[in-house]
């Protein structure tokens, strides 16, 4: 009997978040999928028709494909060095990557803002270029493809440098002394070893990057034009102007397949493993594997005699490992054009104008005095707040256990459960968003509280499940052993020993959950209606007008409230790790 | 008469030719980590074809030794030759060393042939040449049918040698090994020590070797370089550190050794604390208060009555006695309580040797060797 129920208990856990998942997001989200088969009641292929037979969907297609690409080769290329500099230094680490951290968890709304700032007409990049006499006329720098690709790189460089570096770290450092000391100079030591054991590294970066950038739409909307319109856009509008679900449906068809197609491409190549960080022990030998590497290895032999015949013209002399000027200076440059842009919000907030200008003109706290007294304002933060709390307390009550069983128990269902765990954050967020507000809507959960927190809850498992998998998988079970063979129950090891030890995984887990709710806009904007309203669908609502020095004051407010949120969480994270230590 | 061909395994020279180029040279290296020193005024000669183990307690700045002779670490003061050229701050892909890393460091995302080829290639070998080079190198540490597998697919014993056909192939003229062995069981590595030894003796290549294991050092060098907190303690072939220790970390770290305090008037004679008298050779005594060191596999029992064969001797009460194979380890006490041990053959040590029986035991005063005394 005993055994019977150990042997139960583990897989089960996952239930709860699996059964959760599947109601709330899968089941309404497929349902939706499959209305695009249907027309007028019978099951039918004009919605498919449609799309195929009119360009402009194509055309949509393309610009999203485009803009996703050219942002992943911005994002992996500009991450790279940071992600090796990070790699490379000891002591300040952690201090260095609290800078990509930041931006990071600062809301993608208050970064597009700080681009606005930046690059509008009358913005500081123009200002500061007419005033030094360098151009005459301003350049036009937002509203078009650049100012996308700019806000974009921006906004996916620090997940490109988050996934990259625990395979940088994974890797043997030293195998490039080793190749040194076998004859290879700098630059085929780089190329030829150190570049392709971090290649997992880079890939994974590159698909997610690419996989997040097909169903952003928050910055081409703000940053770009009419011709940078992106596909998610084509079925929010179809599902909220046209009220076609069935279109707006198929159009999502369209974007999974791509995604799917896009996710099987890379399982070929490195293998959907590859993702959980660390590199894979033996190379994929796949066909398409072998090609490539071959391909590549010719491509980087290349590169590496090339870097070597332009080292060879400085006079080469030992150096201890550590970080190299150039790459501390690139790193730098990078670091800065991560953090600086979302400071030039500041100053704006402080203006005395009714409109943003730079330089900001005189001093003035009007702005803040409008945010703080405004009682819009203050319902949508305390919505913010309260709908971040519940979702993230669902997300850990329904996710912890899932980590366990994922992390622990063997049952032959745990890929299937891990994918569907796992899929809200690989499927862009528009489909949660339509799904929800599908189910949500015959059940009159549109518009309140308990909806947006249950919906933002879907988003919250699969942050917390990563997280909380991580720490158990590192956790030496052979302590809970430990504390059985002293007498303890379950229940009191998990109590005692356990959950002790992995509190700073769940603190780290529910800070996660938190920001990712409290930042939400997709979700929001299907799912808020009327007085229920977030801070992030007010910030929106509001720069979609106009952006404000009112917008630039709550966009500081918002920004300084979050780094203090992150740098009090790390810090108490870390507390708890050094306790559990 | 003929030798046959495997006979050639010859027995370490136990010398070295000082008619031979020198090798390696290293003088008053110095290196620190903040504050910790990990190498502090190391001088070292090594000649061609020489084989020179680095041995010492954990700690105790082997490792560092082996990467500034590689380039791998800079050190702070202090110089390095290779081949009479100074060395100390070339980078390693200049030196034409070749070296193995205790983990091996094979490259994971290379077969193990590319992996052996690589170094060829680094160096512009025509395709053809490291093709019949690496076959070659894969022969001779008898893997030719692993070519196409890679590194995680080799058990460990297989990867050392894959390490160190890769660090032979292009025939450096000095190969670095740090602790090539100490990941493996005690069969593979005594299999793998007589295949280094041999290939040793077959390409007359020089090595510096680092290990932690006495014995490892012992059947292997030529000589062996004793270390201890970041200082070379002791250099010399394994017959004269193990016969002629200097200090009483020399003596204790390379085999058993039973360490006696005497009083002496520097003449060749001293008292010990029992009283009884020995004799040591005044020529290698060092000044100040001394202890004898003498090897237990140096002593024997005297019978009763016999005279005493020209030995030094004290009387031993047995405490305890241990066969441990070939050889009979027996613990006794002096007539103070002194401690003192004696190793004998176990085929020639009679039965009624046992505890509680008191001997008479000897040695050679050849074997006797007068160190400076250390508060133990
Ligand atoms: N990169 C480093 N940073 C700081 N200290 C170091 C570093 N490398 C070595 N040390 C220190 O230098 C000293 C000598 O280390 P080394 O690795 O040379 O010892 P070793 O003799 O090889 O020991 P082992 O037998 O354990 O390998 C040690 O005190 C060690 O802690
Ligand atoms: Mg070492």
């Amino acid at each position: 009997m005993e055994q019977f129920f150990s042997r139960l208990r583990g897989p089960w856990l996952s239930a709860p978040a699996a059964l959760y998942i599947s109601l709330v997001f899968a089941v309404p989200v497929l349902w939706l999928l499959g209305l695009s088969l249907v027309d007028n009641g019978a099951p039918s292929l004009a919605n498919y028709e449609r799309l195929a037979s009119t360009p402009l969907y194509m055309r949509l297609l393309g610009i999203t494909l485009k803009i996703a690409a050219l942002t992943t080769l911005f994002a992996v290329i500009g991450a790279y060095p940071v992600a090796l500099m990070l790699s490379q230094v000891r002591k300040r680490r952690n201090l260095l990557l609290l800078l990509v951290l930041l931006p990071f968890w600062t809301s993608f709304l208050v970064r597009a803002f700080a681009w606005m700032v930046l690059l509008g007409r009358r913005g500081a990049i123009n200002q500061t270029l007419e005033g030094a006499g360098l151009i005459e006329q301003p350049l036009t720098l937002m509203y078009n493809t650049t100012g996308v690709l700019v806000g974009m790189s921006h906004a996916m460089l620090p997940l490109a440098v988050m996934t990259m570096l625990p395979v940088m770290l994974a890797v043997d450092r030293r195998l490039t002394l080793a190749a040194a000391t076998l004859g290879a100079r700098p630059g085929s030591a780089f190329w030829l070893i150190w570049f392709p054991l971090t290649m997992p590294g880079v890939a994974a970066a590159g698909m997610l990057v690419f996989v997040t950038s097909l169903g952003f739409f928050i910055t081409p909307a703000l940053l770009g034009s009419e011709r940078d319109t992106v596909i998610v856009q084509e079925i929010i509008f179809q599902i909220q102007q046209q009220l076609n679900w069935g279109f707006a449906g198929a159009i999502g068809v369209l974007v999974l397949l791509t995604v799917l197609a896009i996710l099987s491409a890379y399982n070929a190549v490195f293998g959907l493993s590859t993702l959980g960080g660390g590199i894979g022990k033996a190379p994929q030998k796949g066909p398409v594997g072998r090609m490539a590497s071959r391909i590549g290895t010719g491509f980087l032999t290349i590169l590496a005699r090339m870097t070597d015949a332009a080292l060879s013209l400085v006079p080469q002399r030992l150096s201890e490992r550590g970080v190299s000027h150039p790459l501390a200076a690139t790193s730098a440059l990078i670091l800065a054009f991560l953090a600086v842009p979302t400071l030039f919000i500041v100053p704006v907030a402080f203006t005395e104008a009714s409109f943003l200008s730079w330089p900001p003109r005189g001093f003035s706290l009007q702005w803040f005095d409008a945010v703080t007294t405004d009682p819009r304002w203050i319902e949508a933060v305390g919505r913010s707040l309260l709908v971040a709390i519940l979702s993230a307390g669902i997300g850990l009550l329904l996710g912890v256990p899932a980590a366990f069983a994922i992390a622990r128990a063997r049952f032959a269902a745990k890929p299937a459960v891990f994918a569907l765990l796992m899929a809200p954050v690989i499927v862009p967020n528009i489909f949660i968003a339509v799904g929800l507000f599908y189910l949500f809507s015959r059940m009159g959960l549109v518009g309140t509280t308990l909806g947006l927190s249950l919906g933002h809850a879907v988003l919250a498992i699969p942050y917390v499940l990563v997280t909380v998998i991580a720490v158990v998988r590192s956790y030496d079970e052979r302590l809970d052993l430990a504390a059985y063979t002293l007498g303890a129950s379950r229940a009191e090891t998990l109590r005692r020993i356990t959950l002790p030890l992995i509190r700073p995984g769940l603190i780290s887990a529910f800070m996660f959950a938190f920001i990712v709710s409290f930042d939400e806009l997709t979700i929001a904007l299907f799912l808020t209606g009327g007085e229920t309203i977030t801070l992030p669908k007010k910030m929106w609502d509001d720069a979609i007008l106009q952006v404000s020095p009112e917008l630039a004051a709550a966009s500081t407010l918002l920004f300084l409230f979050m780094t203090g949120f992150v740098i009090v969480a790390e810090f108490i994270r870390q507390r708890a790790a050094k306790r559990g230590a | 008469m003929t030798h046959p061909a495997n006979m050639s395994v010859s027995p370490p020279t136990n010398t070295i030719d000082h008619s031979a180029a020198i090798k390696l040279q290293v003088e008053g290296l110095r290196k620190t980590y903040g504050p910790i020193v990990a190498l502090d005024s190391v001088d070292l000669k090594m000649v061609e074809g020489e084989f020179l183990t680095l041995l010492g307690p954990s700690g105790s700045g082997k490792s560092t030794l082996l990467w500034a002779v590689a380039g791998l670490n800079n050190p702070d003061s202090g110089r390095i030759w290779l081949d009479g050229r100074e060395a100390t701050y070339a980078p390693p892909q200049e030196r034409d060393i070749g070296m193995v890393f205790q983990n091996y460091a094979l490259f994971p995302h290379l077969s193990i042939a590319e992996n052996v080829a690589f170094p060829l290639k680094m160096r512009r070998k025509s395709g053809t040449d490291i093709g019949a080079a690496v076959k070659n190198a894969l022969n001779t540490v008898q893997l030719s049918h692993v070519g196409d597998r890679f590194p995680a697919e080799l058990s460990g014993g297989q990867q050392q040698r894959i390490a160190l056909a890769r660090a032979m192939v292009y025939e450096p003229s000095v190969i670095l090994m740090d602790e090539p062995l100490g990941a493996l069981d005690k069969k593979l590595r005594d299999h793998l020590q007589i295949e280094i030894k041999e290939l040793h003796e077959r390409l007359g290549v020089t090595i510096l070797y680092v290990t932690h294991d006495q014995e490892e050092a012992l059947v292997m060098s030529d000589r062996i370089c004793l270390m201890k907190d970041a200082r070379i303690e002791q250099i010399g072939t394994s017959d004269e550190i193990y016969r002629r220790p200097r200090t009483h970390f020399a003596a204790d770290f390379l085999g058993e050794s039973n360490i006696l305090p005497i009083e002496s008037d520097g003449a060749g004679v001293g008292r010990l604390s029992t009283g009884e008298v020995v004799r040591f050779d005044a020529g290698l005594a060092p000044e100040g208060p001394l202890s004898l060191m003498i090897r237990p596999d140096a002593v024997r029992i005297l019978d009763v009555g016999a005279g005493s064969e020209g030995l030094d001797c004290v009387m031993a009460k047995i405490e305890s006695r241990i066969m441990a194979g070939a050889i009979t380890k027996l613990f006794a006490t002096l007539s103070d309580g002194t401690r003192f041990q004696a190793n004998l053959l176990t085929g020639s040590t009679h039965a009624g040797v046992a505890p509680g029986v008191s001997v008479i035991l000897g040695w050679s005063s050849d074997a006797a060797v007068p160190l400076l005394r250390e508060s133990a």
